[in-house]
């Protein structure tokens, strides 16, 4: 699946979002990198 | 003298009635001679609760073909149990109403709720589990101890929820540190109080430290992915805005390939807005 690939201000919150979890895990690899929808994405409104 | 989640729970009882019609049709479902009709009937009685139902079950979240006008048929399409369960939901979801939103957003607490029940009960369809609608439920009701955080000491809650935000902790080891106890032991309490499955009991209180589940470690490992997964996109927002700790040997027990999480996420987008929106506007 080809994803633009994520912009500095979503991967600072990205990377505060999982601050509690251990990259290295293939599952939290796969989720860290995942881009749904941006209708699905409620992180901006939060 | 200290406060314990059990004494929490009690003391919140007189103002969070049990859902009483559920523990009803519960002890139906578990007599071999009761049919059908006694599970309306005892449905019926309570006739906005009847007309809830029938609105949930004639929702495009189900989107069966045909209307469904009656109780009785909406036992013949989707079952007792799920029917029974969606009793529990919408009981759950009415019991705290009053919550105040200026400590925390109920639609998008909600949503998180919808969405751990929609992939909890995929996940528990890729593992191959059977009569999946019981992680449906599980996957809801898993934070309902923070519902009683929330309504009984809204001013420690807030601040637990606050020290997660701006700290360095996730939301249930900041609710250890600043009432003495987190959702997860309320949650116990209050699914033991009501005399919720013990199922239900095990994930309320272990689905964030799923190695210590006692006689459902499934059902608890495949709720604490579910909690792990939906709090990545994010859908909704529990009162935690931190993905938390995946227990990897949770991961291992269900078996899966991580590969195949991301479209399984893509379904739960495809049918969150749906359910969010029929279970929201009960009035």
């Amino acid at each position: 699946m080809n994803q633009p690939p994520l912009t500095e201000d979503e991967l600072k919150q990205r990377e505060e979002r999982f601050r509690y979890v251990d990259l290295s895990h293939p599952l939290m690899q796969v989720l860290f990198h995942m881009q749904l929808p941006a209708k699905d994405q409620t992180e901006q409104a939060l | 003298m200290t406060l314990t989640a059990e004494a929490l729970v009690n003391k919140s009882l007189d103002l969070v009635s049990p859902p009483n019609t559920y523990i009803q049709l519960n002890k139906l479902i578990q007599d071999p001679d009761s049919a059908i009709d006694d599970i309306s009937a005892v449905i019926n009685t309570d006739p906005a609760l009847a007309t809830r139902l029938l609105r949930i079950v004639n929702s495009p979240f189900y989107g069966f073909p045909s209307q469904i006008n009656t109780i009785s048929r909406a036992i013949t399409i989707i079952g007792t149990r799920e029917l029974t369960h969606l009793v529990l939901a919408t009981s759950v979801i009415n019991a705290f109403k009053g919550i105040p939103s200026s400590l925390i957003n109920m639609d998008e607490f909600w949503r998180h709720s919808f969405a751990t029940a929609i992939t909890a009960q995929l996940l528990a369809e890729e593992c191959g589990q059977h009569a999946t609608e019981r992680f449906f439920i599980a996957g809801l009701l898993h934070n309902i101890g923070s519902l009683v955080l929330y309504q009984s000491m809204p001013e420690l809650a807030g601040e637990a929820i606050r020290s997660a935000e701006f700290g360095h902790e996730v939301l249930f080891k900041a609710e250890q540190r600043v009432i003495g106890f987190a959702h997860t032991d309320v949650g116990y309490a209050l699914a033991h109080a009501w005399h919720l499955p013990h199922s239900l009991q095990e994930v309320a209180r272990y689905h964030h430290s799923p190695s210590e589940a006692e006689d459902f470690p499934i059902d608890v490992a495949i709720v604490h992915i579910a909690d792990v997964l939906v709090s990545s996109v994010p859908f909704g927002h529990s009162g935690d805005n931190h993905v938390p700790p995946l227990d990897p040997a949770a991961w291992e027990l269900l078996a899966l390939n991580e590969v195949q999480m991301p479209m399984l996420l893509q379904q739960v987008s495809e049918r969150i807005d749906l359910l969010s929106s029929v279970m929201l506007n009960q009035e």
